[in-house]
């Protein structure tokens, strides 16, 4: 059993309850493994971020369950533990910092759970250390970067010492820098054990992940490996996604009769041409 | 624009005033605010001028930083002053000349108002440049805590502080990108009487409370997805604690009133 | 006729602790007709000198002329202002009124055009960008989806008619098709509008895609203004200020340092595409 289990869940938008206009989604079911790296792709409005909101129970499916470690979401007294297990780092760095210090932000999850002032100050130096931001723990979230605010909003997360860490298109608003700086840290808290969901819009941050999962209009379209949801570049575009720059010409060259290759990015593929014309004084 | 706005008043330090607990700051403050309401005659101001002078020493502030907190209320302190010099009939008459009837007593009476004023208004700022504003917040959810036994929400009012404080500062730029984009789209803020003007403030004012209400609402899943739950079992990292300096202040204060007091 | 700036300098917060200077002696000129594609870090100056076209902000020493009006005259800098739309980032932030129609006509009607004429503008600009009047002029603007509110905010400056079109990063935030489709707006309103476009972006991709022209900021200053090929004959320079390059780029160096021949200046996905074809006995 995954750690996290969704089980055909679906989610009607209620007007009257929600402020916020979450599409909705239909009979969807998914198990998240220990560990994996899974990414979620899909157009604007397909449903990926109500979905996200849906795995540390910040939405209640209408029907359907969702059990996070074997905890049902929708069990009250067990919300702090969920929400402990899975953290959520959300699209806007702005939207999620709570106060002016950088290390009282980092704080916050940990002093909400109620965790002494001596082991709060260990987590939150670890957590800064973690996302490299321990110079600027006295500092005023407004004036770092996107991306420097995003990390603090991913130390905020870490502080809780999760297994599993969503990130809801959280590199969306941010320059190349920060966009780099950010999927560096995911990898490498993915190497060291954490599980990542990693909704997003962009096909290249796609190709690092273990799995992909293509959301189209509240739905679950496409699954599999990177290679094998890259190789459907026709459906992709049908789903208003694309593939990656080196895969579309990647597939052009098969369909005009190249020998198919999996590769994803451009290293991997220099590497299948270099092979393919006998060059050998490559790496 | 309104970017260039410093926002905080807070005047970094490590001065024996700034490592005072806030706690104590704010009660110093206020006990402090008492005794110049104690105070009723004009030359007792001397004194406690001369402690508001050292402690401003202690603190490591410039002294214009405190007389720049006074410049915001000139014309109040001005309108105060010319008020009580006319207003006040008893006395000995100094000026008596067409309708201006001056007297000396008059003049005694809007001295003290202003010394009052400025010595009140001079503490505080003390208060405010040696404290950041969360620490502020912080002691006074702390000072407030007894109201919590009658149900006053004292955490919930400090966390809508903190909170306030950290988005002022991201309103602010907000607010300055849709001024800009509204003026490249021709809108005019600057022309035309009281009505216009509130008129032309639509474009910005619209648009400011979508986010505004659009930030509040990712914040309120941030927050929740980070364990928030209200102030019920929550710990703090900064454990505030009262140390020796702040004994040392209390007596100190406790004297100069008690000084005060009997000399008066 | 042009834009032209002349030594122009700007420091943000001059005074004050925070200081920084945005823009250091910028000398450009922008004629009519050009794609000028701006590229540099957050902070590079890039968005400081897209907002020094048209006026709203100053320059702390130097001058910006738009068509010969010089914009630090404050009656005339009007004028200047309606030669120069200015889409900035996020612009469906900016949307206010009831209706799609009314938020279009706001910029026209703040001209002072009859009403025939704001009309007949209003509905140009909707045609323009690809929104149908009669399905969107009464819906509310915050009815609209994301790509459809970026269209709509992108509508209301076209249908100022500006002789210069100024976006800062318009296809931030949107998924694959909405970018794609931006694009392709943004392309047909060059030739309908006859305009010039200055097209400020962190994606080397859509830069090279869209411009005659590419100008490379760094720290405030304009390290290269060529031609794409030009700048990405150079692409040494890009990478010592750590930009990144267009995947194409990517690939072709990857190629070569494959050993494999690949002319000094072929870059696109489709010079490429052509190169491989031949090199594999595809074609």
């Amino acid at each position: 059993m995954g750690i996290i289990e969704v089980n055909s869940i679906s989610y009607e938008y209620n007007a009257a309850k929600d402020i916020s206009i979450a599409p909705a989604l239909k009979d969807v079911s998914l198990s998240i493994e220990q560990g994996e790296f899974l990414c979620i792709v899909g157009h604007n409005g397909s449903g990926k971020s109500t979905l996200a909101k849906h795995l540390n129970g910040l939405l209640q499916p209408t029907s359907g369950n969702v059990l996070v470690k074997g905890m049902d979401t929708k069990d009250e007294q067990r919300s702090l533990e969920i929400k402990k297990t899975v953290g959520i780092c959300f699209q806007n760095p702005d939207n999620q910092i709570v106060t002016t210090i950088v290390e009282d932000d980092v704080a916050f999850a940990p002093e909400n759970l109620g965790i002494e002032p001596k082991e709060i100050r260990l987590r939150v130096n670890m957590a800064l250390k973690a996302v490299g931001m321990e110079s600027y723990a006295t500092s005023a979230p407004h004036m770092l970067s996107g991306g420097q605010k995003q990390r603090i909003a991913i130390a905020g997360l870490l502080a809780m010492q999760p297994e599993v860490l969503v990130l809801d298109e959280a590199t969306s608003m941010l320059d190349p820098a920060g966009k780099a700086e950010v999927l560096s840290i995911v990898q490498r808290l993915n190497s060291e054990g954490i599980t990542i969901v990693m909704i997003t819009q962009y096909m290249e941050e796609a190709t690092i992940a273990d799995r992909v999962i293509v959301m189209a209009d509240g739905e679950i379209a496409l699954q599999g490996t990177p290679k094998q949801v890259f190789s459907q570049a026709a459906a992709l575009r049908g789903l208003r996604l694309d593939v990656p720059a080196v895969v579309d010409l990647r597939n052009r060259l098969i369909a005009k009769g190249m020998r198919p290759t999996h590769a994803l990015n451009a290293k991997d593929f220099a590497n299948f041409i270099a092979e393919a014309l006998g060059v050998t004084n490559g790496d | 624009m309104l970017k260039d706005i410093t926002l905080g008043r807070y005047f970094p330090g490590d001065s024996v005033v700034h490592r005072l607990d806030p706690r104590t700051k704010i009660l110093l403050t206020i006990a402090y605010m008492i005794i110049i309401f104690v105070v009723d005659e004009l030359w007792l101001f001397a004194p406690i001028a001369a402690f508001m002078y050292l402690a401003v020493l202690a603190a490591q502030i410039p002294i214009r930083y405190i007389l720049h907190s006074l410049r915001p209320l000139r014309w109040i302190l001005l309108l105060m002053f010319v008020l009580n010099i006319f207003m006040v009939k008893e006395g000995k008459p100094l000026v008596d000349w067409w309708i201006i009837y001056i007297t000396d007593e008059a003049i005694l009476r809007a001295l003290f108002i202003i010394a009052r004023l400025v010595l009140l208004i001079a503490g505080t700022s003390l208060m405010t440049l040696t404290t950041t504003p969360i620490a502020l917040t912080d002691a006074i959810e702390s000072l407030m805590k007894p109201l919590k036994l009658v149900k006053f929400p004292v955490h919930e009012l400090a966390m809508m502080m903190t909170i306030a404080l950290r988005f002022i500062p991201t309103l602010l730029d907000e607010t300055d990108r849709i001024m800009k984009a509204q003026l490249a789209r021709g809108a005019d803020f600057e022309t035309g009487g009281l009505i216009k003007r509130a008129k032309s403030m639509i474009p910005i004012l619209i648009p400011l409370f979508i986010s505004a209400f659009k930030r509040a609402d990712e914040l309120a899943y941030a927050m929740d997805s980070r364990c928030y739950h209200g102030g019920i079992g929550r710990t703090r990292m900064k454990v505030m604690k009262y140390s020796s300096i702040d004994i040392y202040a209390a007596l100190t204060m406790v004297i100069f009133c008690a000084g005060i007091l009997l000399i008066r | 006729m042009a834009i032209e700036l002349k030594n122009v300098c700007h420091t943000y917060m001059e005074g004050t602790a925070f200081e920084h200077g945005a823009l250091e002696n910028i000398n450009l000129t922008i004629h009519e007709n050009e794609f000028v594609g701006i590229i540099g870090h957050t902070g590079s100056g890039k968005s400081t000198l897209a907002t020094h076209m048209n006026g709203i902000i100053q320059p702390n020493s130097g001058k910006v002329f738009v068509d010969g009006i010089d914009m630090s005259d404050k009656r005339k800098r009007k004028e200047g202002r309606a030669k120069v739309g200015m889409v900035f980032q996020y612009p469906e932030h900016q949307l206010f009124e009831e209706t799609v129609e009314k938020d279009i006509a706001f910029g026209v009607k703040n001209m002072g055009l009859s009403e025939a004429d704001v009309d007949e503008r209003v509905r140009e600009a909707f045609y323009l960008v690809g929104l149908e009047y009669e399905k969107f002029a009464e819906k509310s603007p915050f009815e609209l989806s994301g790509g459809e509110k970026r269209r709509a905010a992108l509508a209301g400056i076209i249908a100022m008619r500006p002789k210069y079109l100024v976006l800062d990063e318009p296809m931030a935030g949107l998924d694959p098709s909405g970018r794609k489709e931006i694009m392709q707006t943004i392309m047909k309103l060059k030739d309908a509008l006859g305009c010039a476009v200055i097209m400020i972006s962190h994606s080397m991709d859509d830069v090279l895609k869209a411009s005659s022209r590419i100008i490379v900021m760094n720290k405030g200053k304009i390290v290269m203004d060529d031609t794409p090929r030009e700048i990405f004959l150079h692409s040494e320079k890009l990478l010592e200020i750590n930009l990144g390059l267009p995947q194409g780029l990517v690939l072709a160096n990857e190629l070569r340092s494959r050993g494999i021949d690949i002319p000094k200046d072929a870059f696109l996905m489709d010079e490429l595409f052509e190169i491989l074809c031949e090199r594999l006995g595809l074609c």
